[in-house]
């Protein structure tokens, strides 16, 4: 059986509910210090290097008109909810598909990547991964990075994307229940190893 | 909540520590009797452990201040620009060229099947279509030589009353189908949006790799499917028709008075 429930913070977000206090960021601290985390936000909601790059420069320009007003709290927390909207309000622009279609498939998809043994595998397979993510619809995606790669709670989730907590809770499990099916061959599952 | 399907919907609250004391036991509880239960709350945990593996991303280029980011960056829209502006421009050069009829039969086009179409044309791969050459499409308005901004006929391909000619200016590419009838807006699938453009409504979506176009004029539906990189312009270029879109005034005005200019060489 898997292990219990976890505690948040098992994987340590830099700058979330752990950032010490301190007063007001300048743009320029923001994008040395959160530059990086800002982009990979985007990076994984959107999954083209091109289009995160639009929208962390959309999501600074609103960090700096917010910045005069930022109360110092959870800065990283902040700016990913501003480039999670940036993207949604994007794709809601552009109409973007829902649901695209799981392939056919998958082994085809993820062929010549490492066995599913490989306890390493997954930092060898992030573009394998960051493809999954693209086919989930929108809504789920961003609840999705939010919780797994901001490690936001499902409250500040909930307050981020102005939705009920059990939407969240929804989101998020079929976000990953998809991403099982499609990631199945490589996944390491406690107990099979 | 009982059902184990409604069980394994709470898993990942409960390995987020996200549930009530009564949910939590109702899963424990569930999980103590039952393998397959915990071989799904396995599999699962093992998703969410592969997704918070995922390492931080390094930009490409350096991130520079906001006020310094236009230059560059309309710089790189402007060239993608031009080869949007076609792609939708393609569809009212068809128009223009064929006229306007009545008395079609509601269609609902493959969208599906013409975006694979648009991407198996480019490898010579056989989609059921079947090639033609201009003589054999001498009789159809519809096929230009070229559709502007360097885009010019590359290939004619027919299956059945579906006609494809795709455009190429080297880099990205542009099929536009027509075949007979008008669209059936109502059915249109639900992964588009309908939108109004120049008083007509307009069928968008963004696909894996390609946007896709859907208009009617005359007793012909178009289908007009681009290469996906250039989605963003495309969307903006249909977004100017409606007033709600945000963007650079220059830019914005480039994208208005593109259509303009093309309508001119007619």
């Amino acid at each position: 059986m898997a292990e219990g429930p976890r505690r948040r913070g098992l994987r340590p977000v830099a700058g979330s509910a752990d950032e010490p206090e301190h007063a007001s960021p300048s743009w320029e601290e923001v994008a040395r210090d959160h530059g990086r985390f800002m982009y990979t936000v985007a990076y994984r909601l959107c999954g083209r290097h091109e289009e995160a790059e639009d929208l962390v420069q959309t999501a600074l320009v609103r960090v700096e008109r917010g910045l005069e007003s930022y109360e110092p709290r959870n800065l990283r927390g902040w700016l990913s909810r501003i480039t999670t909207n940036v993207f949604l309000d994007e794709t809601r622009r552009k109409k973007r598909r829902p649901v695209q279609a799981l392939p056919d498939d998958p082994e085809r998809v993820l062929e010549g990547a490492p066995g599913a043994d490989d306890a390493l595998a997954a930092a060898a397979l992030p573009e394998y991964i960051q493809d999954a993510i693209r086919t989930l619809p929108t809504d789920y995606r961003a609840a999705l990075v939010l919780c797994d790669v901001v490690g936001m709670s499902y409250p500040e989730i909930a307050d981020a994307l102005d939705v009920p907590v059990g939407t969240v809770r929804s989101r998020i499990h079929r976000a990953r229940a998809a991403l099982r099916d499609l990631l199945q061959p490589h996944l390491v599952v406690e107990g099979e190893r | 909540m009982s059902g184990a399907a409604d069980i394994s919907e709470l898993f990942s609250a409960y390995l987020d520590d996200e549930l009530d004391d009564v949910d939590r036991a109702r899963v424990e509880e569930a999980l103590a009797g039952s393998p397959d239960l915990r071989g799904e709350l396995a599999e699962i945990d093992g998703t969410r452990r592969l997704l918070r593996s995922l390492p931080e991303v390094e930009p490409r280029r350096p991130i520079v201040r906001p006020d310094a980011a236009p230059q560059v960056q309309r710089r790189s829209r402007s060239r993608r620009l031009a080869v949007a502006v076609t792609a939708v421009a393609a569809v009212w050069l068809v128009i223009l060229s064929v006229g306007v009829g009545i008395g079609s039969l509601p269609v609902v086009p493959d969208v599906d099947q013409l975006a694979l179409q648009h991407a198996a044309a480019a490898d010579g791969a056989d989609m059921g279509f079947q090639a033609m050459t201009v003589d054999q499409m001498a009789d159809d308005p519809a096929v230009l030589d070229d559709i502007g901004h360097g885009m010019v006929r590359e290939s004619i391909f027919q299956s059945d009353d579906v006609v494809q000619v795709r455009y190429s200016d080297g880099v990205h590419a542009v099929s536009v189908f027509h075949q007979p009838g008008e669209v059936d807006w109502d059915d249109m699938p639900d992964m588009g949006t309908v939108k109004m453009m120049d008083d007509e409504p307009v069928w968008l979506s963004t696909m894996d790799d390609v946007d896709v176009l859907v208009a009617e004029r005359g007793d012909l539906v178009i289908t007009v499917v681009a290469d996906g990189d250039m989605d963003q312009e495309m969307t903006m270029m249909a977004s100017t028709m409606v007033p709600d879109v945000d963007m650079d005034e220059s830019l914005w005005r480039r994208v208005v008075d593109a259509p303009a200019n093309i309508f001119d060489r007619f």
